[in-house]
């Protein structure tokens, strides 16, 4: 009764995306959106049952602890991108918006599938469908550069995924190397039981493709050249879902065999092998993010930040492990409800140049104060979620004694947060050149952020206060 | 002939395909060699695996012999586009660089890896060569079919890869995998005749504009 929980959180979504294309391309806009408001909210309710039941799962799916939080984590994200979505498209076609809506169910499915996977090949399957239903949500708005952006997608992710498979088989054949072949079984509780005993050689080559490929769909340098386009191609709240939920769906794919690595005589290649990946995309993202006159695409450089932070602690293990979760629960938190910020900047200022935009804090006070929290929260201020996550990750990293990598981490966090900062006084002070085609919408949602920034200032205190 | 033979037959076929793959201009020749291909990976995966399910062969070849090829076909009918055009390598060169690949891989496996491989060593290079073909083609040709085309041998040679060393994947998710696959190349179908509709081609050159922008 319990498993079929899990069968449910995840095929009710993709049930009712395949039945929405069906639905006749004219019928009520209202009604669409309170479905997809029920199935959201449906979705949030299976996920507390799933939470509060920790069905034991089967061969396919299983509930474990990592996966339970980014279920949690992916439903509400899901519930405040409707939210938001319904605000936002509320000038567009209704076909537009039934299309969207479909697709976002199935992504919806999907990205569930990936959290309680527990095949290793079932996950890789359920994060290829993520590629595969999302590309079409970037391509919402229909332009060129849109499609542009979707076609570098989905064929750079694809390739990526593909690689996966193969670093997934190299993984598999280690553990097929010690295992009679009629009780092998690809489970990963099964891979995590004879992990001490796996071959080295090609659980270390299996680690190289499943780090190349999940990497390229998480956003880590230097594959990460697909998320800027689309992050900032996508509408505002997908966007949010494809940076706060996505990318953590493969790192879910990276930590499981990372886990499985952890535990054989690979351990400590693997480990060098994240924390590398890790600061080179924190690298790579602070080049980019200097001088960048895009907003979305500084988010979207942030994400790839982000991703290097998390890939990093994950490599330095204890206590920045710890830390790890932290990160991966807030910056989803944080980032999305940013990313909505901007679906509000877009509206006001109608372009995505910084250099075009400016004086949002008498434009639109409600917008300032979301953008002002979220940068503030984001960089790491007390007492949000990031800044004991950092706090943790530099601990542990220091524990390790891993002083230059430590020093470069600090420095590259002290140049982004200095350009994240002075980038959101830019926006909300500069003086801007009327021409008369800024104002201020009255329509402009800003709740759905204030909620996710609400929800990460108080896991912030509840650590604070659990910390004393 | 033995069991043995048909299946170097086929392993050898499956060479030929990629090189032909590498040589070709026209794109509807491409595009059969890829479902040729298709049903030669599908046979050896026969050949290799000891009980399979009874269905999955006839699912794979209707797949990746025969609806994909034709999604493909039906594509390339909307964009009416005949040949590859200038490409970014020559297809000589191509070709060329293909069969030192392929002689630099054999070499290897046979040579370094031949301890952990066994008698496979030879199906492990092709796999690896129809990986490095697959790759090759997307990233040395301007049409955006013929990455989709890569894409789709590169699937191909880690199908194989599979196949060596999996003896027991549960049919459900050789389905799932299966359906994946389909499904990607409708969507990259989809977003193909988009973009010819847009671009008025299917050149990935016009695909270029978005890049990172500085301020002052």
């Amino acid at each position: 009764m319990n498993n079929l929980l899990l069968w449910a959180v995840c095929a009710l979504p993709l049930t009712i995306g395949l039945i929405t294309f069906l639905i006749p391309v004219d019928y009520y806009k209202r009604q669409l959106q309170h479905l997809s408001l029920l199935v959201a909210l449906a979705h949030l309710l299976f996920t507390l049952f799933i939470l509060f039941f920790k069905p034991s799962g089967d061969s396919y799916l299983f509930w474990s602890g990592e996966g339970g939080v980014l279920l949690l984590l992916i439903s509400t994200l899901f519930l405040m991108a409707i939210i938001y979505l319904k605000n936002y498209f509320h000038d567009q076609e209704v076909a537009t918006i039934k299309q969207c809506h479909a697709w976002c169910f199935l992504f919806l499915g999907a990205m569930s599938l990936t959290t309680l996977a527990h095949n290793i090949i079932l996950f890789w399957v359920a994060i290829e469908l993520t590629t595969l239903v999302s590309a079409p949500l970037i391509y919402t708005h229909k332009s060129k550069t849109s499609l542009e952006a979707t076609w570098k997608y989905i064929i750079l992710c694809s390739i990526g995924i593909a690689f996966a498979l193969l670093g997934i088989f190299f993984v598999v054949m280690s553990l097929a190397l010690i295992m009679p072949k009629e009780e092998l079984s690809l489970t990963f509780s099964n891979f995590i039981l004879y992990a001490p005993k796996m071959n080295r050689l090609w659980l270390e080559l299996g680690l190289i493709f499943v780090l190349i490929g999940f990497g390229t769909k998480m956003g880590l340098a230097p594959m990460h050249s697909w998320l800027p386009d689309a992050h900032s191609e996508a509408p505002s709240p997908i966007s949010a879902l494809l940076s706060g939920a996505l990318l953590n769906c493969a790192f879910l794919g990276i930590y499981r065999v990372y886990e499985i690595v952890g535990k054989s005589s690979a351990g400590a290649f693997g480990a060098e092998l994240l924390i590398s990946f890790g600061l080179l995309s924190i690298f790579f993202a602070t080049i980019f993010m200097i001088r960048q006159n895009d907003y979305k695409r500084l988010l979207a450089y942030s994400s790839v930040e982000n991703m290097g932070i998390i890939a990093f602690g994950t490599g330095i293990g204890g206590i920045a492990l710890v830390g790890v979760y932290i990160h991966l629960i807030h910056h989803s938190l944080i980032k999305s409800s940013l990313f909505m910020t901007t679906g509000n900047l877009l509206k006001i200022f109608k372009s995505k140049e910084i250099s075009k935009s400016g004086e949002l804090a008498t434009l639109h006070q409600g917008s300032f104060s979301v953008l002002l929290i979220g940068v503030f929260a984001l960089v790491g201020g007390p007492p949000f979620g990031i800044f004991f996550s950092k706090l943790y990750i530099i601990i542990g990293a220091i524990s390790q004694k891993l002083w230059w990598q430590t020093s470069l981490f600090l420095v590259m966090a002290a140049i982004i947060t200095l350009t994240l900062l002075s980038v959101t006084f830019k926006i909300s002070f500069h003086p801007l050149e009327r021409g008369g085609t800024i104002s201020a919408d009255k329509k402009l949602l800003i709740w759905p952020q204030l909620f996710l920034l609400l929800c990460s200032l108080l896991l912030g205190l509840y650590y604070l206060l659990g910390s004393i | 002939m033995s069991l043995y033979d048909a299946y170097i037959g086929l392993l050898s076929l499956i060479l030929l395909t990629c090189l032909a793959s590498l040589s070709m201009q026209r794109l509807r020749p491409l595009i059969k060699t890829v479902a040729l291909q298709g049903i030669a990976v599908t046979m050896t995966t026969l050949l290799y695996q000891q009980n399979v399910h009874f269905l999955l062969p006839f699912i794979m070849i209707i797949v990746k012999g025969v609806l994909i090829p034709m999604l493909l076909l039906y594509t390339l009918k909307k964009v009416s586009i005949k040949s590859e055009g200038k490409p970014i390598v020559g297809f000589h060169a191509s070709v060329l660089l293909g069969i030192l690949f392929l002689f630099m891989v054999i070499h290897y496996s046979h040579d370094k890896l031949s301890k952990l491989l066994a008698d496979q060593s030879f199906s492990f290079s092709v796999a690896v060569v129809t990986i490095a073909c697959g790759l090759f083609l997307m990233m040395a040709r301007r049409k955006a079919l013929t990455q989709v085309v890569g894409y789709l041998i590169m699937d191909n040679g880690i199908y194989l890869m599979g196949a060596l060393f999996l003896k027991n994947i549960p049919f459900v998710l050789e389905f799932a995998i299966l359906l994946d696959l389909l499904v990607a190349v409708m969507v990259m179908g989809i977003i193909l005749h988009k973009i010819n509709e847009t671009f008025n081609s299917i050149d990935t050159t016009s695909l270029a504009t978005l890049k990172d922008r500085w301020h002052e």
